[in-house]
C-alpha cells in the first residue's frame, strides 16, 4: 500500500513539475511582453506551443505580437485560433474587435442633411 | 495512513493551485498605420490645380487652396510640393517619371433664407445662407497614368453670415483640409490588448 502511495505521489509531482517548467516558459513570455520584448517574448510562446502546450492564451498573446511588428492577417488568424479554443472569452473577443477596426477603420459618418422648414 | 492522505490532499491542492486562472494583463504598443499613398516611392510631388466652380463671387479662394497644397500639405506629408504650371511638359521630362501630381475640383453651393432670431427681446428676420462645400481630389501616379487616390470630402455650415465669405470658406475649408491630411498621412497610435497570462 505505502508503494502504491509513493508511486501516486511521485507522479503528481513529477506532472506538477513538468507542467511547471511549460507555465514558467510561458509567465516568462508574459513578463517579457509586458517590457515591450516582444520578440523574445513570442519565441517563448512558439517553443511552448510546439511543446504541445495549445491554449488560447498562447494563441492570443501571439496574435498580439503579430500585430507589434505589423503581421495583421498573421494576427487575425491566431485570434480566430484562440477563439476557436476558449469561444467565449471577452478579452479575446475584444482583441479581435480592435485589430479587425486596425484593419478596417469605420467610415467617417456622412453629414446629416438639414430638414427644410 | 491519515498522513498519507493528507500529504496526497497538500499536494493535490498545491497543483491545482498552479493551475489556478490569473486574467489578464493590459499591454500597450506603438503603431504606425500605413497611409493610404507611400509618398517615398516619388521623387516629385506637383499641385497641379483645383478647379473651382463656386457661386460665391465675393470670395476668390484660390490663395487658401494654394496656400495649403503648396504650404501646409507639404508639412503634414513631410514632402516638398512644386507647382506645376504646365502638366504636360512634367509627363514629358523623364525625370519626372516617378512624380505624383495633385489635381481636383472643389464646389461651393450657398442657399439664401431667413431665420428668427431673437435680439433685445425683439424677434427679427435674419438673411442667412448654408454653405456646402465638395472637394473632390486626385493623386495621379505620372508614369502609370493611374489615380493612386482619389476621395470626395464634404463639409457644411448652416446658418452662415453672408456678410462675412472669407470666414465661411476658410471654416468650411479647414475642415476639408483636416479631413484629407487624416485620410492620407501615416499616424502613429498606441495600440492597447489583453495579455492573457492564463
Amino acid at each position: 500500500m505505502k508503494t502504491v502511495i509513493t508511486i501516486i505521489s511521485a507522479l503528481i509531482l513529477f506532472s506538477s513539475c513538468s507542467k511547471q517548467t511549460v507555465r514558467s516558459e510561458f509567465d516568462f513570455a508574459n513578463k517579457l511582453a509586458q517590457r515591450g520584448l516582444w520578440k523574445e517574448a513570442n519565441y517563448r510562446w512558439e517553443k511552448s506551443l510546439s511543446k504541445g502546450n495549445d491554449s488560447a492564451s498562447i494563441h492570443n498573446n501571439i496574435a498580439i505580437s503579430m500585430e507589434q511588428r505589423g503581421d495583421l492577417k498573421g494576427a487575425l488568424k491566431e485570434y480566430k485560433k484562440a477563439l476557436k479554443i476558449a469561444p467565449g472569452n471577452r478579452y479575446i473577443k475584444e482583441n479581435l474587435k480592435r485589430l479587425e477596426i486596425r484593419i478596417k477603420p469605420p467610415e467617417d459618418k456622412k453629414p446629416r442633411k438639414e430638414k427644410k422648414k | 495512513m491519515k498522513k498519507i492522505s493528507i500529504i496526497i490532499l497538500i499536494l493535490i491542492s498545491f497543483v491545482l493551485t498552479g493551475c489556478k486562472i490569473q486574467g489578464h494583463k493590459i499591454v500597450h504598443f506603438e503603431v504606425i498605420n500605413k497611409g493610404a499613398i507611400d509618398f517615398d516611392k516619388y521623387k516629385n510631388i506637383f499641385f497641379e490645380d483645383i478647379k473651382i466652380n463656386s457661386s460665391v463671387k465675393s470670395y476668390d479662394p484660390i490663395p487658401d487652396i494654394n496656400e495649403f497644397f503648396l504650404e501646409e500639405f507639404p508639412k503634414a506629408i513631410k514632402r516638398d510640393i512644386k507647382r506645376a504650371e504646365v502638366p504636360e511638359s512634367i509627363s514629358k521630362d523623364p525625370v519626372s517619371g516617378s512624380s505624383l501630381i495633385i489635381r481636383g475640383e472643389l464646389t461651393l453651393k450657398t442657399i439664401k433664407r431667413s431665420i428668427i432670431r431673437e435680439k433685445k427681446k425683439e424677434k427679427k428676420f435674419v438673411k442667412v445662407e448654408n454653405w456646402e462645400m465638395e472637394m473632390k481630389i486626385f493623386f495621379t501616379d505620372m508614369k502609370s497614368g493611374k489615380k493612386v487616390f482619389f476621395k470626395t470630402l464634404k463639409s457644411l455650415l448652416n446658418t452662415a453670415d453672408p456678410k462675412k465669405p472669407d470666414y465661411n470658406f476658410k471654416f468650411l475649408f479647414t475642415k476639408i483640409t483636416e479631413k484629407l491630411i487624416k485620410g492620407i498621412i501615416r499616424v502613429g497610435k498606441t495600440e492597447r490588448r489583453y495579455l492573457l497570462i492564463k
